[in-house]
């Protein structure tokens, strides 16, 4: 069994997933349609090619491979997070109905035929949600932030979500079904500009540091976090709004892209065990990585048709998490 | 700080729901000293406990640690003054034993800092004390009961509290680990000057191990010397049916009759 976390080996394995990450970008930029060798990649990163293949890289394959990085370590992180907040390892970012709010609010905007606004109208979605839930748990004999009162609440926010999506998806015309399916499923295909999703994984992950090890003592097996100093309310709060926060971001750059946030910290935890201060920056880390991939795949396996990226980090994510838990077990 | 009462209680009510469970308790835990908070079933001992722990506001009066006004400490003030025992732990995730001991450090630990060497030869000096040094490396959700119940002790030493408040520290343990576990606490507390309050269900280790007690029942609670409280006619009274004292050498306790 391992020795206790040291900050050493904490960087050490961060390193190599940050040297895993920086492989699966550089497999990003060089496979498609139009193969490019690694070493024309780099020099067209480096402005050194300005040809047809360079142009590719930089403007195309580029924001992509970033944005998908961002979502994936944004709904990885969030995951992690909300596993915390609800004392469950089952917990993944849209538990609490958070990508069901988004969801409506994506799939109003394309039914108006304002696809411009799709990731506005998700925002707005996720913070109503995220708003709602927060209101309506809070209170009760256990305080505010009892697991299992959050749980249940969003748990039932959710389900009414998915009555509106259903019948959304029931009224609306046969030729806007197919770009809401596609936004259910969570896409890439049509992903904006990187830098919002890159902002708000930098902050989440930067508040989550400074509080790991507040988080360890909620998490953890420990001592109760309230009697070891930890203002266990105040924390929630910090909680629930960043990873809601996260969770928004991504769902607005991709649409709902489901299971990394569940498999990834999951699959983190029984490798490398517990502790929140190596388990959420190398869950950042490792789910962008794995959109990442996930997306080239999911662009190139059956091209020209492009496959909606959640339905491939569904198809790689299942069968490793069962795997994982048999081995477990 | 110094000379100030470990633990004081001033004009204490404590209540759960609405319902006042005792009113106008007064005491002070001094350093060495240990007691113990005996009564039947839900007369409200893991209240007071939680209550003395600023875990549960006070309904009335105040608690104060070292001399201060506990509810005005801030959190992690607080948790280097008194370290608490839950009566059950949870287990959601995986964590190691050493790791879980570990945790007890957190309010010693600037916010960025990580545990070092004395850390982790307290954790280790703690697992000794309770015989589970040999436990270490392993998964606390493969551990028995009174192993993981000797781990969740060891963690609260770890905490290193003047003040340590237990809430049945005996239980899932056989008698032999009872005994040692409350022999070590006891040990300790008298040594370096501790503090420690504990819920005993078990009438034999509070005669055994406590200079004072609280016997709370009723509606009502009463502090005083151990001597005062654990007889047979007080706690026959408090329990509600007729306790006789049953006793070898120096061991005593009451059964009912």
């Amino acid at each position: 069994m391992r020795a206790p976390l040291t900050a050493a080996r904490t960087l050490g394995v961060l390193a190599a997933l940050l040297l895993v990450a920086a492989v699966a970008l550089a497999f990003a930029l060089a496979t498609g349609t139009v193969a490019v060798a690694p070493a024309d990649v780099a020099a067209a990163l480096l402005g050194e090619r300005r040809d047809e293949a360079a142009r590719i890289v930089r403007e195309l394959r580029l924001p992509r491979a970033l944005a998908a990085f961002a979502v994936g370590a944004l709904l990885s992180l969030a995951g992690a997070l909300m596993q915390v907040l609800l004392r469950n390892p089952l917990a993944d970012p849209y538990v609490l109905g958070l990508s069901g709010g988004a969801a409506v609010g994506a799939l109003a905007a394309l039914l108006l035929g304002a696809s411009a606004l799709v990731g506005p109208f998700a925002f707005a979605g996720a913070l109503a949600s995220t708003l709602a839930v927060f209101a309506l748990a809070r209170g009760g004999t256990q305080g505010a932030w009892a697991p299992t009162r959050l749980l249940l609440t969003g748990v039932v926010v959710a389900a009414g979500w998915g009555a509106l999506i259903a019948l959304m998806l029931a009224l609306a015309p046969a030729a806007q079904v197919k770009g809401m399916v596609h936004w259910l499923l969570g896409d890439l295909a049509g992903a904006p500009d990187a830098t919002a999703p890159l902002v708000v994984l930098a902050l989440v992950l930067v508040a989550a540091m400074a509080l790991a090890r507040d988080l360890n003592a909620m998490a953890g097996t420990g001592p109760a976090a309230a009697t070891l100093g930890v203002d266990v309310a105040r924390v929630s709060l910090v909680l629930y709004v960043i990873a809601s926060l996260a969770t928004a971001a991504a769902v607005t750059t991709a649409g709902a892209v489901g299971f990394v946030g569940l498999v990834v910290p999951h699959a983190l935890r029984l490798a490398l065990g517990n502790d929140q201060r190596l388990l959420l920056p190398a869950a950042a880390i490792a789910g962008g990585a794995l959109l990442v991939v996930a997306d080239t795949l999911a662009r190139t396996v059956a091209a020209p048709l492009e496959l909606p990226v959640g339905v491939l980090t569904a198809l790689i994510g299942v069968p490793m998490f069962l795997w994982l838990l048999r081995r477990e077990g | 700080m110094s000379g100030a009462p470990l633990l004081e209680a001033r004009a204490l009510a404590i209540a759960v729901g609405g319902r006042v469970l005792a009113r106008d308790l007064a005491f002070a835990v001094a350093p060495g000293q240990c007691w113990a908070i005996v009564g039947p079933n839900g007369a409200g001992k893991t209240t007071l406990l939680r209550t003395l722990a600023g875990l549960l506001p006070c309904a009335g009066g105040e608690v104060r640690y070292g001399g201060d006004d506990a509810s005005g400490l801030p959190a992690r003030e607080q948790a280097r003054r008194r370290a608490y025992l839950p009566q059950d732990s949870h287990d959601a995730f995986p964590a190691t034993v050493l790791a879980t001991v570990l945790a007890g450090r957190h309010p010693h630990l600037a916010r960025f800092a990580w545990e070092g060497e004395r850390d982790l030869a307290l954790a280790r000096e703690a697992l000794e004390r309770f015989g589970i040094a040999s436990l270490a490396g392993r998964d606390v959700r493969e551990l028995s009961g009174g192993e993981r119940r000797r781990v969740a002790l060891a963690a609260l030493l770890a905490q290193d509290a003047p003040l340590a408040l237990l809430d049945e520290p005996s239980s899932h343990l056989d008698v032999a680990q009872q005994a040692l576990a409350i022999e070590v606490l006891v040990r300790l507390a008298r040594e370096s000057g501790r503090g420690l309050v504990m819920v005993l269900h078990d009438l034999h280790l509070a005669q055994r191990f406590c200079d004072h007690a609280i016997a709370i029942g009723g509606g009502n609670a009463r502090a005083d010397r151990a001597g005062a409280l654990l007889n047979a006619a007080s706690l026959s009274a408090l329990f509600g049916r007729e306790l006789v004292e049953v006793g070898h050498g120096g061991l005593r306790t009451w059964l009912p009759r």
